[in-house]
């Protein structure tokens, strides 16, 4: 009974995704990290993800929940593409300090069009402590276009807690949705 | 003696400044000078030295000519074509003789193999005893180049001096060691042209370890082995005469000696390691003073009359008394109308007066807290007595008051601006409400989007920022959320800066939170005043509320979740959920507080019957229910 229970949390570069992993996960986690020599750098980032970030966290019974973060970079979408496949859901971290985090996230959407459709995905919006009196229904908006009606939740993902909180709003969503249907 | 020239104008100063402080340590052996390109005076270097790992010495090692050995210093310790001198030089400490003398013993063959057709013998040198480290610092000055000498002959074998005390850095390298697998010694015949040595260190990789500076080494000796044809005691590596009381051994039928683990006893000529001749500054701190610091005599003086004896006497204590404190600038209303109500009290009796109590609002007058400052005297707030009371108006009566809102919305104004007007008007300023005094409170501050303060219920004020949607508090979250669940009093005051507000909160160096945050909690703690009548109307959301810091989220995520894909009624989620109505309706109330609920009017698909969920949600758990084995 080797049911891969396969999260992926993906986002704009600098949104979290590798602090969100190593947040939640375990053990520590493996990344595969990089020093930052070219394109533009976020919220004073020295490092960038060229591959993928992994945890996992083990339940009660033993099984285990495996935890992939994907590089930010468009760069490696095709990472993005192949670590998606399989997972029961998506977390998407969208940095609200940036200028352009409407595109950022119509550009996810796009991206993971079909693992949304097929199962189920929650955005976590991080920084927000950097620009709180930008607004949260830009988002709302960007979702309504692509005809999705998504959770949104201000997150800190240094905060173990909130990142459990987008694991558990997602696999609530999943449920309700019939989507994490092993029955 | 080879005098070695080499040219490092491709270099950096600090690699210079560092071989030349190693190649110093073989002064006595090794004479290099340093040669500019510039003044290179027609004479072609042995070495040129080059920086391997910039573009310019990467052209000079393609552009290298046969007559001299390009050897490139480079961080790369993988790099392709030997020899190199790997960086940093300094980094491998004593090991760092061993690192360039192999580059420069791979080097030095090659050129000389250009010179002469027969391939060199090669020589080895190996290096014994140790390395002596001083862990005082050292200046390292370059001495001045020595002179070419002539060669001195080699000594005698001799017996390694006792080490010197600690501290000491041991080279692995032992009398026992493997020889190198070279062929043995042949006599040289003084018709052959001389071959310049071949340097080379058996001491295995270096270690890239950072040790204290070589300073000198006392003990280590190189031991020269092959064929150094100009040395003629090279020679001198036959087997050595047996010992008369040995037996038969003749010199036909002796073995043959294996010089690879050279002994003590055998006259293997033995080179003395030259000693850095490096200027070693020894920092000496000057020593501690211990008791009287004047050493000299003191002078002797005449004995004095009594008068003008000066007698030292022991002053009184002068005692500095200490300073007032500052006085904290934030004033606590509620103590100051507690003091008021009080002084009453001492001239006739009266009954004891609730400040909160819900019969008897408290109003405070608008000039006080509009334009509320610390200088501003506070005026005298009494109680409401039942009279009067009946005669005001408080804020959420006037919420209430249907006629007050259809007005408002003839006259096209802005509700909240309404409300602005009459604070800073004749009307009532703020009153406490006993149901919703911290949302309207909330809510009113919002809608001025002034820096305010608010003092809920005792705990330390909190300073809100609407403009910013933050807040600023030094109470911890648990004690506020209790205090906002338990209806404490409300009080607050707007100020004209967030600097100002902050000061005087004495948030100065809190951190900040969300307003969305504190207006959520606030609201679900508020709770619903009509539970029947929120109980069958049929809801969806149109945002999600912020869940991150609410206690009991998980239920709330089940209700945004069901809420979120169609519409239901708090019953219809009470009976899918086995949850209580009231909590159901409670935030769903909170939701309506914050404006995430879809009209009424707009038409949406039913709830359809989701699945029935066991109580205690969390992802772990939901992932083991839905994950059971006979299930899969």
């Amino acid at each position: 009974m080797n049911q891969l229970i396969k999260l992926v949390i993906s986002g704009t570069m600098g949104a979290g995704k590798s602090t969100a992993v190593a947040a939640i996960s375990a053990v520590r986690p493996a990344r595969s990290e990089v020093p930052i020599f070219t394109g533009p750098m976020r919220n004073g980032k020295s490092t960038t993800t060229v591959g993928f970030d992994y945890g996992y966290l083990t339940l009660a019974d033993g099984r285990i929940v495996h935890i992939f973060g994907t590089p930010g970079q468009p760069r490696y979408e095709f990472m993005c593409r192949i670590l998606s496949r399989g997972a029961i859901g998506l977390v998407i971290l969208i940095d609200h300090s940036s200028a352009q985090n409407v595109e950022e996230l119509q550009y996810f959407l796009k991206l993971f069009r079909e693992l949304i459709a097929e199962t189920g995905a929650v955005v976590g919006v991080t920084h927000t402590d950097e620009t709180p009196e930008k607004p949260f229904d830009v988002y709302y908006e960007v979702l309504e276009q692509h005809g999705l009606f998504l959770p949104v939740l201000p997150v800190d993902v240094r905060e173990p807690d909130h990142v459990l909180l987008l694991l558990e709003t997602l696999m609530t969503t999943l449920e309700y949705r019939g989507a994490l249907t092993y029955a | 003696m080879k005098t070695l020239t080499y040219n490092s104008s491709k270099l950096s100063a600090k690699d210079r400044l560092t071989i030349s402080s190693l190649l110093s340590l073989f002064g006595s052996r090794l004479t290099a000078k340093w040669v500019a390109v510039n003044q290179g005076q027609g004479a072609v270097p042995d070495v040129v030295l080059v920086d391997g790992d910039q573009p310019e010495g990467r052209e000079a090692l393609g552009a290298s000519s046969s007559r001299q050995t390009i050897l490139p210093v480079t961080e790369d310790d993988r790099w392709p074509h030997s020899p190199f001198v790997a960086r940093p030089i300094r980094a491998y400490g004593p090991n760092g003789v061993i690192v360039l003398l192999n580059s420069l013993g791979q080097s030095l063959p090659a050129f000389e193999k250009e010179r002469s057709d027969q391939r060199p013998e090669a020589s080895r040198f190996r290096m014994t005893g140790g390395f002596e480290v001083s862990p005082a610092p050292v200046r390292t000055i370059r001495p001045p180049a020595p002179a070419p000498a002539p060669e001195p002959p080699p000594k005698p074998v001799s017996r390694p001096v006792p080490p010197p005390e600690q501290p000491r850095v041991r080279t692995e390298t032992s009398l026992r060691a493997p020889a190198p697998a070279s062929p043995p010694p042949q006599p040289v015949s003084q018709t052959e042209s001389p071959r310049q040595a071949r340097a080379e260190v058996r001491w295995g990789p270096p270690q890239p370890v950072i040790l204290p500076q070589l300073t000198r080494m006392p003990n280590a000796r190189i031991h020269l082995f092959g064929t150094a044809a100009q040395r003629p005691e090279a020679i001198d590596f036959q087997p050595p005469p047996a010992p008369p009381d040995a037996g038969k051994p003749t010199p036909e039928n002796a073995p043959a000696r294996s010089w690879h683990a050279p002994e003590p006893e055998t006259s293997t000529p033995l080179l003395n390691m030259p000693v850095a001749h490096k200027p070693v500054e020894v920092h000496r701190p000057p020593m501690p003073v211990i008791g009287r610091a004047r050493l000299e005599e003191p002078t002797k003086r005449p004995m004095q009359d009594d008068s003008e004896t000066h007698v030292l006497r022991t002053s009184p204590p002068q005692w500095r008394a200490p300073e007032p404190e500052s006085v904290s600038e934030l004033f606590d209303l509620r103590s100051l109308t507690q003091e008021i109500l009080d002084e009453p009290s001492a001239s006739a009796p009266q009954p004891p007066i609730e400040i909160a109590a819900p019969d008897h609002p408290i109003v405070v007058p608008n000039e006080t807290i509009s334009s509320g400052t610390p200088e501003s005297p506070v005026e005298l707030l009494e109680p409401a007595a039942p009279d009067l009371g009946a005669a005001l108006v408080s804020m959420s009566d006037a919420i209430a008051s249907e006629s007050v809102a259809d007005e408002l919305e003839d006259l096209g104004v802005d509700w909240w601006g309404e409300a602005q007007l009459e604070l800073a008007g004749t009307g009532p300023a703020y009153a406490q409400s006993e149901e919703a005094s911290l949302l309207s409170a909330l809510k009113a501050i919002k809608a001025s989007k002034l820096p305010s303060i608010l003092e809920i219920g005792g705990l330390p004020a909190v300073c809100v920022i609407p403009s910013r949607n933050v807040y600023f508090t030094t109470a911890p979250a648990a004690r506020l959320e209790t205090a906002m669940g338990a209806q404490a009093d409300v009080t607050w005051r707007t100020c004209a800066s967030e600097a100002e507000a902050r000061q005087i909160s004495g948030t100065e160096q809190s951190r900040q939170a969300s307003l969305e945050q504190l207006y959520w909690t606030a609201s679900l703690l508020t709770g619903a005043a009509d539970v029947e009548r929120l109980a069958d109307r049929a809801v969806r959301l149109r945002r999600w509320p912020p869940l991150t810091e609410s206690r009991g989220r998980s239920k709330f995520v089940r209700y945004a979740t069901l809420l979120s894909g169609a519409q239901a009624t708090p019953r219809e989620l009470a009976e899918i959920t086995g949850d209580g109505l009231e909590e159901i309706v409670a935030f769903v109330h909170a939701c309506a507080e914050m404006n995430l609920l879809e009209a009424p009017g707009k038409s949406a698909a039913p709830l359809a019957a989701p699945p029935l969920r066991a109580q205690g949600a969390g992802i772990l758990r939901s992932i083991i229910e839905q994950l059971t084995p006979p299930r899969i």
